[in-house]
């Protein structure tokens, strides 16, 4: 009893051999690993699985350790988890480390504790420095198993290039350190070098020395015969025949042998032993899992799977091919196990595999993970590369996935892709352009058509719709929505695709219809939403279309609108032009776009086809991932397949225009009555008239008196919902002024004002009324109102912005009075300004304020030429005026203002100051600043003839004899300059030349 | 006004007071729902039950005589304690009443698992039922769920499945005591090996069997073996444990540490012995090298039941299974580890190991023990210790009814020796919902309704005997329900094949 027990735990097949086993058969790897060691040398041992790695890692630690050498062996499976951190990783290694060496774990403890400043992988080598080192003094070597391990780790969170680092840095340490020489380091695992580094030139594998494990030797497997013994054959005879099967496999070798230790009875004869194998291993499913893995390794290596079946598809016909290193394919194959380097040849490793892995097997397993699309590519061969056989959708997204995975893709599998791709493009261009879906520009389209949406599907998600178009519209003069509107937006977007893809039942054009209907008349809304509503979810949407169509057309008759009719061609036709042309200007930010989307372009690409790049990157229906997909491929794309693309991107460019065109008309008509009823809708109070005012003053009031009765009798039922009555009387007079109605704007304002009399923005809009009904009389007493009560707030608080509202207002007054020809009070108005702005100025000369001095002096020297008759008030003004516009234009280069008339009117007025030399060099400034006012000329002209050079006067003169300018003969403006001269006093003996040279002599 | 479940075994004094109860609830204004009651002729029983254990706030469960050996009562506390953790909420909160079953008589391993730390009422006759019913209406209106008692120890060996069917057996064991064999247990050569493994150093086990098998049976004596052969014995059944705890590695790995501790009276130590900075495992590994085995010259036993468990939580199985492998490797090198021996008990071997194309497989580790059916001259054995005198013919009949299916086969003896039907009778009434084997029945008939997946494999079964999807086939494996080499399998045995055909088709 005894005995047969040890006989059952003779052999083990699966895990390493302990040090006694008694099976353990020697192979030459064996010394050469033990030597290795002794010298000191980095090894390491990359191989198949269960080749009996670990039995060799027992063995020779064994005998190392007889001779004094402390042995430590990390098998990385221990340590690691899905979670376990750096400091966990290395603190792991050293506390195994210590283990090993019989080093106290406490210590190990403390030292890391008091260490913490240092970094994990400093504490790490510091601590194989400072202690390990120092605390044995023997040779030391650590294992470290399963190295394949770290291949499944997330590389964040374990640097292998880091560990691997300092194995390579106690090996380069040895120069400086001659304690480095007794540390030595080995590897074990199932992966090629290639596979555990990232960065090739920290890697320890050039300095280390690979060990290659050999098959078992029949000649050297004694121990193995041993356990055959009590079996009634000849162990000789026994064993032949099963390295006859395994070819010296270790795994293999030992499953066999226990299993006819098991079943001494069963083995009556040689044959028997065919028999057992058949029956461990040559079972229809896989059993064994040695198989398992290597049927695993092959199959589900994701970049080299289909490489490595045709090796072994060759191996099968040819029995051997050329070992080649180089070949990745290979060298997994080899790592699988099934197959070894043999005489510079590639030989399956033994006749267990060879059975195993069969045509049949390969058949099956190329069936098995066969592209993913080859059926659908075959159809697309079969039917002429037609579009109906292309991939679409999801299909299409996980062969492309799947391609970009692979290293072996055909160019007719490139190809099929590529045309897929194309077709996809194509397919969602007309989509996009039913869908409206352009991205930026969509804002209030998405809405509308969320919409639609909503009520067609009967979804009831109108309110939040309507919330979001409120948003929209509040937010309208931001060039970007906030996130919260695009959320729902696009939320409200992906409602409406999902519908009108249920919606496929009507045509495009149906659909169109709808759409512009609801656009245009969004009155419709509610009604449908009644209809909607009426209608079960799952209603029939055949019926409910009808209904809309044939409101439709009822409201069609009713109204007499037609949608998009009111713009010339010529309009749209530069529209579109200007949107789908691409300008070298737009070109020139290709760079700038890709980095921005975070995209790589080949610069040949780039290059190349400029313009495709663009749209590309500017195309609203691709994605990132699409964008790069395509400039990754362009390069394998064929003539044809290009110019597809490109025709593909500029139809979309072309299509969104056209819907953009449309757009941009019919935002004008953007339903200011259903913005009113949702307001009324609403449970609050309304305390901010800004979206209100804001939809108002968008609105296109172009429109018949119904519509704005109905529109103005929903204005009214909002009266109510305003917390303060003042504001409805403001929002009802600006509504009426945007609706041409100014009697009534300026009677509702005026309701506001006896709420609010000192309101300055109220008293604003009633002289800003005035103003546009030209009732100036008006519009000065409502200045007269306002003045005082600014004044009043200036002289107790100096804050600038009223101070300039105060001028600003002062100017205002003034030019209402200039219409009204009270020029003195003008002036003296603007005088007023002038000071506050002078004041201002001298505080800070900003662009702001020098622009608004400017303009008052601009005014102010036009209300003085009106009153002041010698023109030296005006001359002052207009020199003050050039230089602030000089200043403007130097510091600022702002050209915004009219500097170039101040230097005509500084021209003009130097004249009358005797001062010629002034007027000749500002008329030559003023003719800089602006060259097509000819009648700076004139002055120019006056200017040397009064400075006494006749020739430059007459040459001036006479240029423009005969010419019109600005509806004034030139000789007849000439002679009125001379008049006003004359006038004042200042004449020239010469000027009778000049009249007589323009043929203007005065008889006398 | 709450929804109330109440679950009960139609027979008497359950159905008197679950009757009561059912009133009582009515009355107060509450929704109770109780299938005698609640469920009309010719409703679909499975789903209505689904249905209302999903939608029920508290769920009244009845415990008695009756009730321990229902299957179905069985399954109804297990999926509500699966709600429970599919929410992570108390509700539906379970609400246990003892019939006359003082406590610490827990005779089912399963249910006496779910119930463990929730307090538990006594009826001992009828007075009781106004106190308990008042007592549950108060709980019911204050919203409240019962308390949590501490953990308590369910001893394997104190829990013999099987005995709960037999006429002789004690319903009541004193706790603490281990009656030695039951005269029913039918020993198989699988016993024996195990026996003799678990005593061999550093021994790795693996129990695999379908449901019902006896799994759980052969683990409880092969514990009690090694406790008679100087072992300590640790057991851990992960079916009881928290969602929470077995979806964290942390967690479970310290959980096993401190219970482990416990279960061998040392105090867990876990400031000195569990160090932060260690890798998880690693620090698992420490903890009983360092102290758990340095602190003991006994070898220790640690048990897994019901380690299926793990398989579908694959950030921890990996991490598990790898660590059990290193141990048990660790053994042959280490004398230390040679006093650690391992026993895993499952029914599937679903992905065992396979995860990973870069580990070590663990499924070829140790001793695999796979319990086969009872063989004809094992049901004649049977048979004659139940005082019945069957014939060749009859044991042939009964193996190609119920297979060799253990529990089948003593259900049916059992009902022939104690309630004296013929093997005939038995197998005319044998494919009714409320036959013999009914709860038995009908609780996989529950299960596959459930799994739309499951009921079209098991369709197709029925027909084509065939099943392409090896995840599929591996859950029916386990549940016993069919046998054969994937993807060529068949219905277990007849009656499960007439009674699906009854229900499905």
């Amino acid at each position: 009893m005894e005995n047969q027990n040890q006989k059952k735990s003779y052999f083990q097949p699966g895990g390493s051999l302990p040090a006694d086993s008694p099976t353990y058969v020697k192979r030459k790897s064996d010394d050469i690993l033990y030597n290795y060691l002794k010298e000191s040398k980095f090894c390491y041992i990359l191989t198949a699985r269960q080749m009996g790695k670990s039995s060799m890692r027992v063995r020779v630690s064994r005998r190392l350790e007889a001779e004094g050498y402390a042995c430590v062996s990390i098998d990385l499976t221990s340590i690691g988890s899905l979670d376990t951190t750096t400091e966990q990783w290395y603190y792991s290694l050293l506390s195994k480390t210590c283990h090993d060496l019989k080093l106290p774990g406490e210590g190990l403890r403390n030292w890391w504790r008091e260490n913490l400043d240092l970094s994990t992988v400093q504490r790490f080598s510091a601590f194989i420095q400072q202690v390990i080192l120092k605390k044995i003094e023997n040779n030391i070597v650590i294992f470290i198993d399963e190295i394949d391990y770290i291949m499944s780790l997330d590389r964040s969170k374990f640097s292998t290039d880091d560990f691997f680092a300092i194995i390579r840095h106690c090996y380069n340490s040895r120069a400086d350190d001659p304690a480095y020489n007794r540390l030595t380091f080995t590897l074990l695992g199932v992966a090629t070098p290639n596979d555990l580094m990232q960065d090739s030139t920290r890697t320890p594998f050039n300095i280390g020395y690979p060990v290659e494990l050999e098959l078992l030797d029949l000649k050297n497997s004694l121990p193995l015969k041993e356990g055959l013994d009590g079996v009634s054959v000849n162990s000789d005879d026994l064993l032949k025949v099963v390295f006859d099967w395994t070819g010296g496999h270790p795994y293999l070798t030992q499953k066999i042998c226990s299993s006819i230790c098991a079943n001494p009875g069963r083995i009556t004869d040689i044959s028997s032993v065919d028999q057992l194998v058949g029956e461990l291993f040559l079972t229809e499913e896989i059993n064994d899992h040695n198989l398992q893995n290597v049927n695993n390794r092959i199959l589900l290596h994701e970049t080299y799977n289909i490489q490595m079946l045709e090796i072994i598809q060759r191996l099968l016909k040819m029995r051997k091919i050329e070992s080649d290193d180089s070949d990745f394919a290979q060298l997994y194959l080899k790592l699988s196990g099934l197959v070894k380097s043999h005489n510079g040849y590639l030989v399956i490793s033994n006749r267990i595999y060879e059975t195993v892995f069969n045509e049949k097997w390969l058949t099956n397993a190329m069936g098995k993970i066969k592209r993913p699309f080859a059926q659908d590519m075959q159809r697309w061969l079969d039917l002429g590369k037609s579009k109906s056989a292309a991939l679409r959708g999801e299909v299409l997204e996980q062969a492309c996935k799947w391609a970009e995975t692979r290293e072996d893709i055909t160019p007719t599998e490139n190809e099929f892709l590529n045309f897929s791709r194309l077709v996809r493009q194509e397919e969602r261009q007309k989509e996009i352009e039913l869908l409206y879906s352009r991205k930026l520009k969509i804002r209030n389209r998405y809405l509308i058509l969320a919409l639609i949406i909503a009520i067609i599907a009967g979804i009831f998600a109108v309110y939040s719709a309507f919330i979001a178009r409120d948003q929209a519209l509040a937010a309208k003069k931001q060039s970007e929505l906030t996130l919260q509107q695009k959320r729902i937006a696009e939320s409200n977007l992906k409602k409406l695709k999902e519908s009108l893809v249920t919606l496929s039942n009507i045509d495009d054009n149906c659909r169109q219809s709808i759409i512009e209907y609801l656009e245009q008349n969004p009155t419709l809304w509610g009604d449908l939403r009644k209809i909607a509503s009426q209608e079960e979810i799952n209603a029939q949407y055949e019926r409910l279309l009808e209904k809309i169509v044939s409101r439709l057309e009822t409201f069609k008759n009713q109204s007499g609108i037609i949608p998009g009719e009111n713009t010339s061609d010529s309009e749209h036709s530069e529209f579109i032009e200007k949107r789908t042309k691409i300008t070298d200007k737009e070109i020139k930010q290709i760079d700038q776009l890709a980095k921005k989307s975070g995209i790589t372009i080949p610069s040949e690409t780039k290059d190349k086809y400029p313009e495709i790049v663009y749209m590309t990157l500017k195309c609203p229906s691709m994605n990132k991932i699409e964008r790069q997909y395509w400039f990754s491929i362009i390069p394998t794309m064929t003539p044809e397949q290009i110019s597809r693309l490109r025709e593909i991107l500029e139809t979309e460019r072309k299509k969104l225009a056209e819907i953009d065109y449309k757009y941009e008309n019919k935002l004008k008509g953007i339903n200011l009555l259903n913005y009113l009823n949702e307001l009324s809708k609403k449970k609050t109070k309304l305390n901010s008239t800004d979206g209100i005012l804001e939809a108002i003053a968008v609105f296109d009031f172009k429109l018949d008196d119904a519509r704005f009765k109905e529109i103005e009798k929903a204005l009214f039922a909002l009266k109510p919902k305003f917390s303060k009555v003042h504001d409805f009387q403001y929002v009802a007079s600006q509504f009426y002024h945007h609706a041409k109605r100014p009697t009534l704007a300026v009677e509702f304002i005026k309701n506001a004002l006896s709420e609010r009399p000192q309101k300055i923005k109220y008293l604003e809009c009633l002289a800003e009324y005035y103003k546009e009904q030209e009732n100036f009389d008006e519009e000065q007493k409502v200045y007269e109102k306002i003045l005082p009560i600014l004044y009043k707030s200036i002289s107790s608080v100096t804050v600038d912005n009223t101070r300039i509202q105060f001028a600003d207002t002062l100017v205002k007054s003034a030019l209402s009075k200039d219409n009204t020809k009270n020029f003195k009070d003008a002036l003296k108005q603007c005088q007023k300004a002038l000071e506050i702005n002078r004041d201002l100025i001298n505080k800070n000369r900003s662009k702001e304020n020098l622009t608004r001095y400017f303009d008052n002096l601009w005014y102010a020297g036009h209300f003085a030429d009106k009153v002041d008759n010698n023109g030296s008030l005006t001359f002052e003004y207009a020199k003050e005026c050039a230089s602030i516009g000089e200043e403007l234009i130097k510091k600022f280069n702002d050209n915004s203002r009219n500097v170039g008339g101040a230097y005509s009117r500084l021209s003009w007025y130097s004249l009358f100051n005797n001062q010629y030399e002034e007027a000749i060099k500002s008329a030559k400034r003023g003719l800089e600043l602006k060259p097509e006012k000819i009648w700076i000329f004139g002055n120019l002209a006056h200017g040397y003839l009064l400075s006494n050079q006749f020739e430059k006067a007459k040459e001036i003169y006479l240029k423009y004899k005969g010419k019109k300018i600005e509806e004034k003969l030139w000789e007849d403006a000439v002679m009125e300059d001379f008049e006003e001269l004359k006038k004042a006093g200042i004449t020239h003996p010469k000027m009778k030349a000049i009249e007589k040279l323009l043929g203007r002599a005065k008889n006398n | 006004m709450a929804r109330v479940f109440i679950s009960a075994a139609q027979l008497e004094p359950d159905a008197k007071v679950a009757g009561a109860f059912y009133d009582q609830l009515k009355s107060a204004g509450h929704n109770p729902f109780w299938a005698a009651a609640s469920i009309k002729i010719g409703e679909k029983w499975s789903e209505r039950i689904s249905e209302e254990l999903k939608s029920c706030d508290y769920f009244i469960v009845l415990i008695s005589k009756n009730s321990l050996h229902s299957d179905m009562v069985t399954e109804e506390v297990r999926k509500v304690k699966e709600l429970q953790q599919i929410r992570s909420s108390d509700y539906p909160a379970i609400l246990p009443v003892r019939l006359k079953l003082p406590f610490g008589t827990d005779t089912n391993y399963d249910l006496a698992g779910y119930l463990n730390r929730i307090q538990q009422r006594l009826w001992q006759n009828d007075p009781d039922t106004k106190t308990i019913i008042d007592e549950i209406i108060k709980v019911i209106k204050q919203g409240r769920t019962p308390e949590l008692l501490e953990h308590r120890e369910i001893r394997l060996g104190d829990i013999k499945p099987h005995e709960v069917l037999l006429p002789n057996a004690p319903l009541e064991l004193p706790e603490g005591q281990v009656r030695m064999d039951s005269p029913f247990y039918v020993e198989r050569d699988v016993d024996a090996k195990c026996f003799e493994e678990i005593l061999k150093s550093g021994a790795l086990i693996r129990i695999k069997a379908p449901r019902q098998y006896g799994k759980t049976s052969i683990l409880s004596r092969l514990l009690r073996h090694a406790a008679n052969n100087n072992h300590h014995v640790i057991t851990i059944s992960l079916h009881f444990l928290e969602q929470s705890v077995i979806n964290n590695l942390e967690r479970f790995l310290k959980f096993i540490c401190e219970y482990s501790a416990s279960r061998i009276k040392l105090t867990p130590m876990m400031e000195k012995h569990w160090i932060e900075f260690e890798a998880l495992k690693m620090r698992c590994s420490l903890y009983f090298e360092e102290y758990l085995l340095e602190s003991t010259d006994k070898p220790i036993v640690l048990a897994f039941d019901e380690v299926d468990r793990l398989f579908s939580i694959k950030h921890i199985s990996d991490d598990f299974f790898s660590m059990m492998r290193g141990w048990h490797e660790e053994s042959r090198t280490n004398p230390l580890w040679e006093r650690l021996k391992i026993v895993l008990v499952h029914s599937t071997e679903a992905y065992l190991g396979v995860n990973n194309i870069n580990q070590s497989p663990f499924y070829n580790v140790g001793f695999e023990a796979k319990l086969p059916p009872f063989n004809m001259q094992e049901i004649y054995n049977l048979a004659v210790r139940h005082k019945l005198n069957l014939n060749e013919d009859e044991l042939s009949e009964i193996m190609s009814f119920i297979g060799g299916h253990p529990y089948l086969v003593r259900r049916a003896l059992y009902e022939m020796s104690y309630n004296q039907i013929s093997l005939e009778e038995l197998m005319s009434s044998a494919t009714s919902g409320y036959g013999p084997f009914g709860d038995h029945l009908r609780r996989y008939l529950w299960n596959l309704k459930e799994d739309p997946n499951l009921l079209n494999a098991i369709t197709r079964i029925l027909k084509e005997e065939t099943c392409k999807d090896d995840r599929t086939c591996y859950l029916l494996q386990a549940a016993g329900l069919i046998q054969g080499d994937p993807p060529d399998v068949r219905i277990s045995c007849s009656l499960y094949k007439k009674f699906l055909c009854k229900h499905l088709f």
